[in-house]
């Protein structure tokens, strides 16, 4: 079971890398990507203990990440402001639109959706590394693992 | 009678109805807090089943746009309304088992039934 | 008709109640049930059939999302360019939700 969650891991987040930057020609976007990302760190945290799972994103990475993933999104919007447009908007601010099919096509789309993907990934983790851990009491004697 | 023959022809409305009555019951009845959670993810399962079963189209394809030929596309609007549904009970969910979970830290128990009792001898 | 339904519910209660000794509670439970399926089922038959191009949910908005999608937006996959450009706003209040259950979470479970 180890060698084989060590072995399919990185698989794992080939795809959800893959869903979560196709998000505007194939189905999927940005919250069922970021939902595959995060299961893989969980894979890894469940097969070994959850120190090897910690070290791969730490607790302050996830969090540092989640802040990122929503400050994106709305500096994102702001930024369409700036040009011109409206709050959050796509052709009227000047973002290039570009062919069709291409793979970067549609200006404010693919950006968007790297946030949101990136903010779903780490908060599935952090919720996964909460909800597991035992208390640490503090200063007394009695001190479980995490 | 036409309650039988509009019920056939719409079974996903009446099938969502079913697993909503089913949730309720369940939530109603057992004790255990676990079992409740579970529930509510059911309900919450059949409303979104409703909502997506209206949006379809005999005959259609996927609204992903391939090609410039004239055919027939699903309704995409309440798919996309669904997903944001979809976000905010995963977080409910979240929320009801850390609850869940510093319970069992104070009492050491998740049974209603026992909580109760726990705290009407004191 | 309706009468006969009800004598024969009020036996099936009687007879549940004294010779299998079902409680009383659960017994009411069903029938509550029973009678919200009931009522909910006429709604479903009076519902636009299923699957129907002139169904009420498939008016001028959804029309106008796939006629001119690709060229306003310039996305291919329709619900993608819903979600972020047509209805960006819903998306930002949705990540704002994650984001508050996260730190419920965060701040229920640390007990420093």
């Amino acid at each position: 079971m180890r060698i084989t969650a060590r072995l399919v891991a990185p698989f794992i987040q080939l795809y959800g890398i893959y869903v979560i930057v196709n998000g505007h020609l194939s189905p999927g976007g940005g919250f069922s990507g970021g939902a595959i990302f995060g299961s893989s760190l969980v894979l890894v945290a469940i097969s070994f203990n959850l120190e090897a799972g910690a070290k791969q994103i730490s607790h302050h990475t996830a969090s540092l990440l989640e802040s990122g993933g929503v400050l994106g999104f709305t500096l994102t919007g702001l930024a369409a402001v700036f040009f011109g447009g409206n709050y959050l908007a796509n052709r009227a601010a000047g973002f290039p639109l570009g062919q069709a099919g291409e793979f970067f096509s549609a200006g404010a789309i693919w950006i968007i959706t790297i946030f949101i993907g990136i903010k779903v990934a780490s908060t599935i983790t952090t919720l996964f590394y909460n909800i597991i851990e035992k208390e640490q009491t503090v200063g007394a004697t009695k001190r479980t693992d995490k | 009678m036409e309650l039988l023959s509009g019920l056939i022809n719409n079974y996903y409305y009446f099938v969502a109805i079913i697993l909503f009555v089913i949730g309720t019951h369940t939530m109603l009845t057992h004790s255990n807090m676990i079992k409740k959670v579970i529930a509510m993810n059911i309900m919450d399962a059949s409303v979104f089943l409703l909502f997506v079963a209206i949006g379809y189209v005999h005959g259609g394809r996927p609204p992903i746009i391939a090609g410039n030929e004239e055919v027939l596309y699903v309704n995409p609007l309440p798919g996309a309304l669904i997903l944001t549904g979809i976000v905010v009970a995963v977080s409910v969910t979240a929320y009801a088992l850390s609850l869940i979970v510093k319970i069992h830290r104070t009492y050491g128990t998740v049974d209603c039934d026992e909580i109760c009792k726990i705290r009407g001898d004191e | 008709m309706t009468y006969i339904l009800i004598t024969f519910l009020v036996f099936l209660a009687l007879f549940l109640r004294f010779m299998l000794g079902v409680e009383v509670r659960s017994i009411l439970t069903f029938y509550l049930l029973g009678l919200i399926i009931y009522l909910f089922s006429f709604t479903v038959a009076e519902m636009p059939l299923f699957g129907s191009i002139d169904s009420p949910a498939f008016n001028e908005v959804p029309r106008r999302y796939l006629e001119s999608g690709v060229a306003e937006t310039g996305a291919l996959n329709i619900v993608s360019s819903i979600i972020t450009d047509y209805r960006a706003f819903d998306t930002l209040g949705e990540a704002t939700v994650l984001f508050a259950a996260i730190a419920a979470v965060i701040a229920t479970l640390k007990s420093h």
